[in-house]
């Protein structure tokens, strides 16, 4: 009799989820990297005096954190393709791994925003003030004293985001991104069970993951004793 | 070298300063004195441009320190004439001793590593910790933190200190090391402007005292004379309690 086992852990499924875990990966870690990036300018405009670019910010994070994920890949999927096409008249289809990373990372920016926004304003008013008076203009302040020790504390949220993007990534199976869980279908409709793939899956997420928050909890600990 | 005009400042309903007014000679040493919530701090913190006057206006060498300029440049030069030291010491705690200190003369002032270690290096042996220079402030007890702070405001070669309740948040036995720190500095001529509730530092180191109460200067005289012969009955009772 064949088994179950034998049936599904060949090395040519497992080849093709572990590939697809890869793909779940480097959208992620694209996703959290762009992110990173919108998040710095997310906070600085949530911080800014000035009323635009704060107006722009806070509209930007309320938006993306006040609507669903799946949402706005489909807005990026199927809306911004025909609104480019209306505007200027071409066709405009990119491949589908982009506008899963662009949705994502500007999902994820919003996130992160806010993180850096706190991690910014947790630090003691006291250290703004010396670094005032000591002649140090805005730039050089937050280079040198604020961003520093907020960093500290960005790094075990921004895990966690990372976390949060690599499970977040199989909602990109809808729309025909090969990721670990469209892998995961796909041996399902070959086989006409989806049981064993999807168990599969789910082993390959949770060794992802718990390997992740293991490393995030190392990291804070070797941080806490350089305190 | 600074003169306050008419200076007020409100947190919500109470009035932490009221109409203050105030010459500062150079080489001169004030201390402010009063009960707690009297305005001194705020007073302090309003001439180094930490807090904003609603009224009222405070000048510099006779330039006008006006926060809201656009004219940042001439804002931070303005500031670094004076140098402020904090209760709470607020040295930065990601960085050595030597990189607290040799941090603001190099981005502000543009001195070369060398220059700037050299001029930190000095100031460390002044007040006592050379052998300091690689610890990070939390290695510190708390009387060396607040001479590293003073430290590293001599590093920006102030005109005026300003000193804010500088040994209140210290342990009894570690005041007298920052004081000497601060007589030090006074004999050599330094202006200073000192909120502080060491009354013998105040009879012994200021040319003039200056006694507030609910945010209005109610009194300034030399130390000899307030102290032995205070007029106001407000500053009768506070001496009564603190001596």
């Amino acid at each position: 009799m064949q088994t179950i086992l034998e049936k599904y852990l060949t090395a040519e499924n497992i080849t093709f989820l572990l590939r697809s875990a890869g793909i779940s990966i480097g959208i992620a870690a694209a996703a959290l990297v762009c992110g990173l990036v919108l998040g710095v300018l997310g906070a600085a405009g949530r911080i800014s005096r000035n009323k635009i670019t704060h107006g722009i910010a806070t509209v930007y994070v309320e938006v993306i954190r006040g609507t669903p994920m799946m949402l706005q890949i489909l807005f990026f999927y199927l809306g911004v393709p025909s609104i480019v096409r209306a505007i200027t008249g071409e066709p405009f289809n990119p491949s589908v791994y982009v506008i899963g990373v662009v949705a994502m990372a500007i999902n994820s920016g919003a996130y992160t925003s806010e993180l850096i926004r706190s991690a910014i304003q947790a630090v003691d008013k006291g250290q703004w003030e010396a670094s005032e008076t000591l002649g140090l203009g805005y730039i050089q302040m937050m280079r040198y004293i604020i961003l520093p020790q907020a960093f500290k504390r960005i790094i075990p949220p921004m895990v966690s985001e990372f976390i949060t993007l690599i499970k977040d990534s199989s909602l990109l199976s809808t729309i025909g991104v090969v990721e670990l869980l469209q892998a995961a279908k796909t041996i399902g409709t070959r086989t006409y069970n989806y049981v064993p793939p999807l168990l599969m899956a789910s082993v390959i997420y949770l060794a992802l993951t718990l390997t992740i928050s293991r490393f995030s909890k190392r990291l804070e600990e070797r941080m806490a004793l350089s305190d | 070298m600074i003169s306050l005009k008419n200076v007020s400042k409100s947190f919500g309903d109470l009035k932490a300063v009221d109409h203050a007014n105030l010459e500062v000679e150079k080489g001169e040493i004030i201390c402010l004195i009063g009960p707690s919530g009297s305005g001194k701090s705020t007073l302090l913190r309003c001439i180094a441009g930490l807090e904003k006057p609603e009224e009222g206006e405070v000048y510099i060498d006779g330039e006008l320190l006006d926060l809201d300029t656009k004219d940042h440049k001439k804002l931070e030069k303005l500031r670094i004439k004076i140098g402020f030291v904090f209760q709470h010491f607020n040295l930065f705690p990601h960085m050595t001793v030597l990189e607290n200190l040799t941090l603001a003369p190099m981005q502000v002032l543009g001195l070369d590593k060398a220059a700037a270690e050299q001029r930190a290096m000095e100031l460390l042996a002044r007040v006592g910790l050379a052998d300091k220079r690689d610890a990070y402030p939390s290695k510190l007890s708390g009387g060396q933190k607040q001479r590293v702070a003073i430290a590293r405001s001599l590093c920006m070669e102030p005109e005026i200190m300003l000193f804010d309740e500088p040994t209140s948040a210290l342990d009894p036995e570690m005041v007298g090391e920052v004081l000497d720190v601060m007589k030090e500095l006074a004999e050599a001529g330094m202006t200073m402007v000192l909120v502080t509730h060491e009354m013998g530092f105040a009879r012994e180191v200021a040319t003039r005292v200056i006694f507030l109460d609910g945010g209005r200067m109610l009194e300034e005289n030399t130390p000899a004379e307030l102290f032995a012969h205070p007029q106001n009955p407000r500053l009768q009772d506070f001496l009564s309690k603190v001596l």
